[in-house]
């Protein structure tokens, strides 16, 4: 049987709804404060619609349909959506495939809180801010939470923040965020320095922080299995325009910048979340005996074996051939059997070949490429590997002619005995006759 | 040693004397037999016993071969008449190639 | 026939007898066959015209298969549906010879343009081949004692019911052929050994071929035989003869059965098989003797004999020791030390012990089986013993043999029950020669006229022997009219009626259900079918996709591969014992261990047997411990069978159960759902008709399976495996989250659906027009 079984993950989102994004707020004025932020996706030419996020009109689908792609909630302090809109809802939509961008902040509410706990983290406790008295901005007005960051603190992987190197330091203001570090799908894509702390500024610490030093998480992503991207921020402010265009200036010195580098991650951020980076797709998969051009109906153990797949790099809007030189193919049964390196032709074409192992069984040729950033590119083709068939094993051994030799001397001995011994008996009769 | 010289030298010429030339012809016949496996046997034990098959068919004909030949010569041997009633020794050989033709049709099929 | 019958009118003086005799023989043997024919029938009439139990599904299957795409490729047939991921080569790794026969049947009709299906071929090749082997019977008895005796043998073995239990319509088996070639290489080495001719010889090869070809139960034959001329060897009854037959049967024997893919080179390098080896050997060697013997003078010979006699001892000891070293003869095979060791298999093999038909047989299924034949045949094997020669220590040592392993194996009850007849009919020909005798001239025909009597009654109904009774009696009065003569041919007969009576309601109450359709009778008498398997099997040919593989205990893979056309991940074919013990494991794990390892085997669908609702006993659960064990024997660190035991040892399903068992995937699915179904009012919910417990389980969540299917009386379930991209988020259960919030009270209804922002300022009521606006 031909089973090639292609999970693409890459298409889950029907593309009706291109770019449309459903972005909730507080109040109609962070629309304003954070104009750079959205300005800069309706450039890229998402379609925005702002509502309040306790409308009591707010749906996300319609039909059974997806009305929106990407969900921006910049909404920290509301305790109960409006409309149809409930965590369940949301995380449905995030099983569908829906892109969501939360931003929190010391004020965060339970119901967000909720939404992070079902996608792999937690937002810190209401009231709750990143202290950290030794990285502040030279603007902090005395409670040592406005943070600066440096860029070496980001996650480092170019495809969801840009290049480290280029990007200023951050500023941040906000509540802390824990991820599970046991969960291999959340991404800490911004971290505090190892002298931060989460906790209300006001008080006095009676209880242990619930996040310390490098493991308060500022701004947490998540790629899910279906590959749908949800980035949590506890710091609304940290995509406000005044952030992004205020200099920065930690107190004890040395990281300075006329600009903050906040617009370039954020930015960068958007991009990743709304899947503009890092989406791969497999375009197609042969395989076949080498020397062969189509499939055959099953391989035979030994055979070589032409294994080729052709990926591709969402770029701007169109489907580019991607490149890379870590791509992997394994030959699996149960266990992998053969384990190579794709060699990497022009056009994104990878390409393996080998000699199937002398065990018979159903095998997969399993591409498993995942990278943090990229989307998933999972790819398994079941064919079938059988013994050798009657008639293809190894005939006319040298070293067994003897033994042909043999048995058709046997044959022949039977032939001159049969002769001789009837030739006698005849002779006999004949003398007994006389 | 001697003794056993003796008893075999014995045997030697009882055995030309006593036995028919019918019974000889078929003595020829089995020693070639003999020979043969014999060969294939150290062959086997020099070379190995890489094509088993190709081994068994040949060796079990040469053996298989040997052992009708020994049935024919108990059945036409008239020492032994009375106790194969009913079988002549036309009987015996028609059976011997009858045994003979579906052995060669099963060596042939396995010896590939 | 006439064959046998011109015998038989040689023996007796006047033509018209002998014409009468062939006769006699001609319809008493038809009318065997018909009667072994019909009385195989109960399951076709009651049911349908269907493949029954396990193993005839996969020689369906694979019969079909090789009518479809021809011969060679069946040898080729790589099955890649079957014991996914390893895959099975049919070819190799099963005994044609049943899938040859039908599919020639199956030739041969439609170059006769009878077209008929493969399936009805499969269904009756079993009946019919009833038939050829009482034919065998009769033969082999007759050589082995008289015609009379055969003629009852052949009735016998015709609706003996530890027969017909392989034989019936519908149980397309190896067994339903291999008895035939068994009982008719039988019949050819005794032939040949009576004659010692070459041609009976290469006879009894031939169909030893074929026995080989059916059935690995050959190794019966190959074991039997050599035996045989060894016995005869130490009782001095060597003789030219046995030398013929012996030598050629053995060596065209070997060389044929190692043309069977499946047996390869077994004869030649396993230990079951060098019995045979030796005693050929051995017959060489004594055949050497005699033939110096003959040509020499007393001592010239002894001096010889102990020269040549030391040196070959030494080199045959020497041979053997070093190859069994080299590892060229493999040790014995597990199934066959638990022939000799009831024991060994319970401890070692938990996978062999699991099958029920490996158990040792008790005393009542002897009686079941055998009935009247069972007091009888000792008389016949002491006949044989009082009047023995060559061929009667065959039978002797045939019946002493299959006592031994029919006693350890239910199994092989069969391979008794073929000797029991032939023994019982001895033993009825000689008693009721005895009473029966009217004249000296013809007590051969007395004893014919008695069974062709026997026959139709066991045929069709009491009315039309009982005159035929009537006259014998008449016959014995008119002779010198002894009583006690006739009373003891009325209890005979009588005897022998019962015996009918009793074969005809065994077979139709114990033998002839195809376990794939249940039957069950309501209390006012009236019959229900449970088609359960058939439904639940239907369901996943038709809703899953065709590569869907099913996990399942390996009872049920060929009938999953049979009817629903599905992968199946093990099967009765149970040639891996890892493999089984993973699927085992999976099935006695927790839900998450048994998780990963269905991905690990790309499983997409869980299937389990469940009787709980209808009082079925053969179902999973009541087979789990031998999942346990075969686990544990691959798994010992992960699984432990103490574990699924309460403390007082006990396996109970209740609330007393141990917590391992209660929350292992196979309770979890065999009782999913089921703590909430009342079957009636008098018992509580959740209540197990076969296990007669209240389970103690009752709310039972699956997280990583949903159930899919469930047939009506909930015989069979069926569960999907979700895939990994199912559980899509990490989500951090309530119970883990360091940061606790509050429970929260929503306050939307129906009619006001605005939600809550907390600290919303007044700014936001003048604005939010201005947003309607926009």
């Amino acid at each position: 049987m031909k089973n090639p079984i292609i999970l693409i993950f890459a298409f889950i989102v029907a593309a009706k709804a291109q770019g449309n994004t459903l972005v909730l707020l507080d109040n109609q004025v962070i629309k304003e404060t954070h104009s750079i932020f959205f300005k800069s996706l309706q450039d890229r030419g998402y379609t925005l619609t702002f509502k309040i996020a306790d409308d009591s009109s707010l749906v996300l689908s319609k039909y059974g349909e997806y009305l929106y792609e990407n969900l921006i909630i910049f909404a920290p302090s509301v305790i109960e959506f409006g409309g149809n809109l409930n965590v369940d809802t949301i995380t449905q939509f995030i099983d569908n495939g829906g892109n969501v961008l939360v931003a929190g902040s010391e004020s965060t509410g339970d119901i967000l809180r909720e939404l992070a706990s079902e996608v792999g983290f937690e937002v810190d406790e209401e009231g709750a801010f990143v202290i950290d008295h030794l990285n502040y901005d030279s603007s902090d007005e005395g409670q040592h939470t406005k943070l600066v960051v440096s860029s070496e603190n980001l996650i480092d992987a170019p495809v969801i923040v840009g290049i480290k190197k280029n990007i200023a330091p951050i500023l941040y203001q906000g509540t802390g965020i824990l991820a599970d570090s046991e969960n291999p799908l959340v991404l800490p894509l911004l971290t505090a320095d190892s002298t931060a702390y989460s906790y209300q500024p006001d008080q006095a610490i009676k209880e242990y922080p619930h996040a310390i030093g490098k493991d308060t998480v500022l701004i947490a992503g998540l790629q899910a299995r279906n590959n749908a991207r949800i980035v949590f921020s506890g710091s609304l402010s940290f995509f406000s325009d005044e952030y992004f265009t205020s200099p920065v200036e930690k107190v004890s010195g040395d990281l300075k910048s006329a600009k903050s580098g906040n617009e370039d991650v954020a930015v960068a951020i958007s991009q990743w979340v709304f899947k503009e980076h890092g989406r791969l797709r497999v375009k197609a998969v042969q395989h076949h005996k080498a020397g062969e051009n189509a499939p055959p109906h099953d391989y035979t153990i030994m055979d070589d074996v032409v294994y080729k797949i052709g990926i591709e790099i969402y770029d701007n809007g169109k489907w580019k051939p991607f490149s890379a030189n870590d791509v992997q193919l394994e030959f699996v049964r149960i266990d992998p059997f053969v384990r190579t390196t794709l060699k990497s032709n022009a056009n994104g074409v990878y390409e393996a070949k080998f000699k199937i192992p002398d065990v018979y069984g159903v095998y997969q040729f399993k591409v498993d490429y995942d990278r943090v950033g990229f989307t998933r590119l999972y790819s398994t083709t079941q064919v079938s590997v059988r013994p050798l068939q009657h008639t293809q094993y190894e005939r006319f051994i040298d070293s067994a002619y003897p033994y042909y030799t043999s048995a058709f001397s046997m044959m022949l001995g039977l032939f001159v005995f049969s002769i001789v011994f009837l030739h006698m008996k005849d002779d006999e009769k004949k003398s007994k006759n006389e | 040693m001697a003794q056993i010289n003796a008893v075999l030298s014995k045997f030697y010429n009882d055995y030309m004397s006593k036995t028919s030339k019918k019974l000889k012809v078929i003595d020829a016949y089995l020693f070639y037999i003999l020979l043969t496996g014999i060969i294939q046997f150290a062959y086997c034990v020099l070379v190995g016993t890489f094509p088993f098959n190709s081994f068994l068919s040949g060796f079990i004909s040469t053996v298989s071969c040997f052992v009708l030949g020994v049935c024919l010569r108990l059945q036409v041997n008239p020492e032994n008449k009375n106790q194969f009633h009913g079988i002549s020794p036309e009987r015996g050989f028609a059976d011997f190639i009858f045994a003979h033709a579906i052995l060669h049709l099963v060596v042939m099929n396995f010896i590939g | 026939m006439s064959q046998a019958g011109s015998k038989k009118g040689a023996v007796s003086k006047l033509n018209k007898n002998a014409a009468i005799n062939s006769l006699i023989v001609f319809v008493v043997l038809l009318l065997a066959w018909v009667a072994g024919f019909a009385s195989r029938l109960f399951a076709v009439i009651r049911f349908e015209s269907i493949i029954h139990e396990f193993d005839p599904w996969f020689n369906y299957r694979a019969t079909a298969y090789m009518v479809k795409h021809g011969f060679y490729n069946f040898l080729n047939w790589f099955d890649e549906r079957a014991w996914y991921p390893l895959g099975r080569i049919v070819g190799g790794t099963v005994y044609p010879g049943l899938m040859l026969t039908s599919g020639s049947i199956h030739w041969i009709l439609h170059l006769l343009h009878i077209n008929v299906h493969i399936r009805d071929i499969c269904v009756f090749l079993a009946p019919i081949f009833s038939g050829l082997t009482a034919i065998s019977t009769y033969l082999l008895t007759r050589e082995l004692w008289s015609s009379g005796a055969g003629l009852f043998a052949a009735c016998f073995i015709a609706i003996v019911p530890g027969y017909i239990s392989r034989s019936v319509a519908g149980s397309y088996d190896n067994e339903g052929i291999a008895i035939f070639a068994l009982q008719f290489t039988y019949f050819l080495w005794i032939k040949s050994v009576k004659t010692g001719s070459v041609f009976w010889a290469v006879s009894a090869a031939v169909s030893y071929f074929y026995m080989v070809s059916a059935w690995g139960g050959y190794v019966f034959i190959i074991n039997l035989i050599p035996l045989h001329v060894f016995v005869l060897l130490l009782m001095g009854r060597y003789s030219n003869r046995l030398f013929t037959s012996y030598t050629t049967f053995y060596i065209l024997g070997l060389i044929m059965s190692m043309q069977i893919p499946f047996v390869g080179f077994q004869p030649i390098r396993t230990s079951e098989h060098m019995a045979a080896a030796g005693v050929f050997a051995l017959l060489f060697a004594v055949a050497v003797l005699k033939y110096l013997q003959s040509m020499m003078s007393k001592s010239e010979f002894k001096s010889l004999v102990i020269w040549g006699g030391l040196v070959s001892a030494g080199l045959v000891f020497a041979t053997v020791v070093g190859l069994t070293y080299a590892g060229y003869i493999a040790p014995w095979s597990g199934r066959f030390y638990s022939l000799w060791d009831t024991g060994y298999a319970k401890i070692h093999i938990p996978i062999i012990a699991s099958v029920s038909e490996h158990q040792p047989t008790t005393w009542f299924s002897f009686f079941f089986d055998l009935h009247v034949l069972i007091p009888t045949f000792p008389a016949g094997l002491w006949y044989c013993i009082k009047h023995v020669n060559d061929e009667r220590v065959f039978v002797i040592l045939y019946a002493l043999s299959a006592v031994y392993f029919a006693g350890v194996m239910v199994r092989l009850m069969l391979t008794l029950t073929p000797v029991v007849c032939m023994l019982s009919g001895v033993a009825f020909s000689v008693i009721l020669e005895m009473y029966l005798r009217e004249e000296d001239s013809t007590p051969a025909i007395e004893n014919e006229e008695e069974e062709s009597s026997q026959n139709p009654k066991r045929l069709y109904d009491k009315a039309g022997k009982v005159p035929k009774i009537i006259k014998h009696e008449s016959k014995e009065q008119d002779a010198i009219g002894q009583n006690i003569r006739s009373i003891a041919a009325v209890v005979f007969v009588l005897l022998l009626m019962l015996f009918a009576v009793h074969c005809t309601w065994v077979t139709s109450n114990a033998y002839s259900s195809p376990s794939i359709v249940l039957a069950s009778y309501g209390s006012d008498g009236t019959r229900q079918i449970l088609d359960d398997f058939r439904e639940a099997y239907f369901w996943l040919s038709q809703n899953t996709a065709d590569d869907a593989r099913v996990m399942s205990w390996w009872d049920y893979g060929y009938q999953i591969a049979g009817m629903a056309n599905r992968t199946t991940l093990v099967d009765n074919n149970t040639w891996n014992n890892s493999h089984i013990a993973l699927v085992g494991k999976a099935m006695s794990s927790n839900e998450s261990a048994a998780y990963e390892i269905m991905t690990a085997l790309d499983v997409d669908y869980v299937l389990v047997i469940f009787g709980g609702v209808i009082g079925y006993s053969g179902d999973d659960i009541n087979k789990f411990l031998w999942m346990v064990r075969i686990a544990e024997g691959e798994h010992p660190k992960d699984i432990r069978e103490s574990d699924y035991f309460t403390e007082q040892g006990e396996f109970r399903v209740d609330a007393e159960g141990s917590p391992t068992l209660l929350n292992c995937l196979m309770y979890k699915l065999s009782y999913y759902r089921f703590g909430d179904l009342r079957l009636d009012y008098r018992s509580p919910s959740g209540f197990d008709r076969t296990r007669n417990a209240v389970i103690g389980n009752k709310d039972i969540n699956l997280t990583y399976l949903e159930e899919a299917y469930t047939s009506e009386h909930w015989l069979v379930r069926i569960y999907r495996v979700k895939k990994p991209d199912e559980f899509n988020r990490p989500r951090i259960p309530v119970a883990n989250r360091v940061i606790k919030s509050s429970s929260f009270v929503s306050k939307k209804s129906t009619k006001r659906k605005k939600g809550t922002i907390k600290n919303k300022p007044v700014i936001v009521k003048g604005k939010r027009p201005a947003v309607k606006l926009q």
